[in-house]
C-alpha cells in the first residue's frame, strides 16, 4: 500500500515538475528578450516582469513543450555548423547568379528523414532550406521529405542526411556521438 | 588597432550588400519560382549575417550585440519559413520542379495548341 501511495506521489511530482519547468523557461526567456529591448531592466520592471509572465503563459498555450529536449553542450557546434553552411549557400547562390551561363538543374527529391514530428524535424525544415542549393518543400503522406534542388547532379541528399545526423545529436535522439 | 576594425567592419558591410545584390540579381535572373526563393532566402541570410556582424564591431555594449543577434534570428526564421510556404503553395498548385510551369487549366484549345508547339 504504501509502495503505490510513493509511486503516486512520484507521478504527482513528476507531473508537477512538467509543468513548472518549461513555464520558468518561457518566463526566463521572456524577460530576457525585455531586457536586450527595454536597455534597461531595472527601470521598466514594472511593466517588463508582467508582460514576460503573459508572453510566458501565452507561448504554452499555443506552443505545449514538447519531448524533446536540446543538449545545450552541443548547441555551440551546431551553431558554428549553421554558419559555415550559410556562408556556403550564400557564396553558392552568388557564383549561380553571376555566372553567364546560369547553372542551374533544379528537381525536386523525396526522402527518408529519420527525426520525430515536433521540434526536430521543424528545425531540421528551417535548416535545409538555408544551407546549399536545398529548399524544404512539404511533407509527403509516406512521411518522407520532399525538398527542391538548384543542382541535383550535386548529391543533394548527402547534406540532407548530414543535417538529419546534426539534429539527432542535437536533440541526444542517437546513443553514438560519431 | 581601431583603423584595424574599421576596415574590416567596411569590408563586412560592403561584402553584405554584395550578397543583398547577388540576391536581387537571382530573383530577376532565375528561371522560376522555387530557384528564385532559392536565391532570396540564402542570399539575404548571408548577407544580413554579413551586416550584423559588421555592426557589432561597433557596438560597444553587449546589449546591443544581443539585440543585434535576436534581429538576425527572426528575420532568418521568417525568411525562412515564407520561402518554405510559396514553395509549398507551389508544389499544392502543381508546379513542375524542372520548368516551373503550372499545369494547364482545363481549356481544351489551349492545351492542343500547347502540345503542338
Amino acid at each position: 500500500m504504501g509502495n503505490v501511495h510513493q509511486e503516486i506521489r512520484q507521478m504527482e511530482s513528476r507531473h508537477w515538475h512538467d509543468k513548472a519547468v518549461p513555464a520558468l523557461q518561457r518566463f526566463l526567456l521572456a524577460l530576457l528578450v525585455w531586457w536586450i529591448l527595454s536597455n534597461d531592466l531595472i527601470g521598466s520592471v514594472w511593466i517588463g516582469i508582467p508582460t514576460a509572465l503573459l508572453v510566458g503563459w501565452v507561448s504554452l498555450k499555443l506552443a505545449p513543450p514538447g519531448r524533446y529536449r536540446l543538449r545545450l553542450l552541443a548547441l555551440p557546434h551546431f551553431c558554428l555548423y549553421f554558419i559555415t553552411v550559410s556562408v556556403i549557400a550564400g557564396l553558392d547562390i552568388l557564383q549561380r547568379t553571376l555566372s553567364p551561363s546560369l547553372p542551374l538543374q533544379p528537381g525536386m527529391l523525396d526522402l527518408q528523414i529519420d527525426l520525430p514530428e515536433g521540434q526536430p524535424l521543424w528545425l531540421f525544415m528551417i535548416t535545409i532550406s538555408l544551407m546549399p542549393g536545398t529548399l524544404s518543400v512539404n511533407r509527403q503522406s509516406d512521411s518522407s521529405i520532399r525538398l527542391h534542388c538548384l543542382d541535383t547532379s550535386n548529391n543533394p541528399q548527402d547534406d540532407a542526411k548530414a543535417l538529419e545526423h546534426r539534429i539527432q545529436t542535437l536533440y541526444g535522439l542517437r546513443t553514438s556521438n560519431s | 588597432m581601431s583603423l584595424l576594425i574599421d576596415l574590416l567592419q567596411a569590408a563586412l558591410l560592403l561584402s553584405g550588400v554584395v550578397m543583398f545584390a547577388a540576391g536581387t540579381l537571382g530573383l530577376l535572373r532565375f528561371p522560376d519560382t522555387y530557384c528564385r526563393i532559392h536565391a532570396l532566402t540564402k542570399a539575404d541570410n548571408l548577407g544580413l549575417g554579413l551586416i550584423i556582424a559588421g555592426l557589432m564591431l561597433s557596438a560597444g555594449s553587449v546589449l546591443l550585440v544581443f539585440k543585434l543577434l535576436l534581429i538576425w534570428l527572426l528575420v532568418m526564421l521568417a525568411s525562412a519559413l515564407s520561402g518554405h510556404l510559396v514553395a509549398w503553395e507551389g508544389d499544392a498548385q502543381g508546379m513542375d520542379a524542372a520548368s516551373g510551369d503550372l499545369p494547364s487549366s482545363g481549356n481544351a484549345a489551349q492545351d492542343s495548341a500547347e502540345r503542338e508547339r
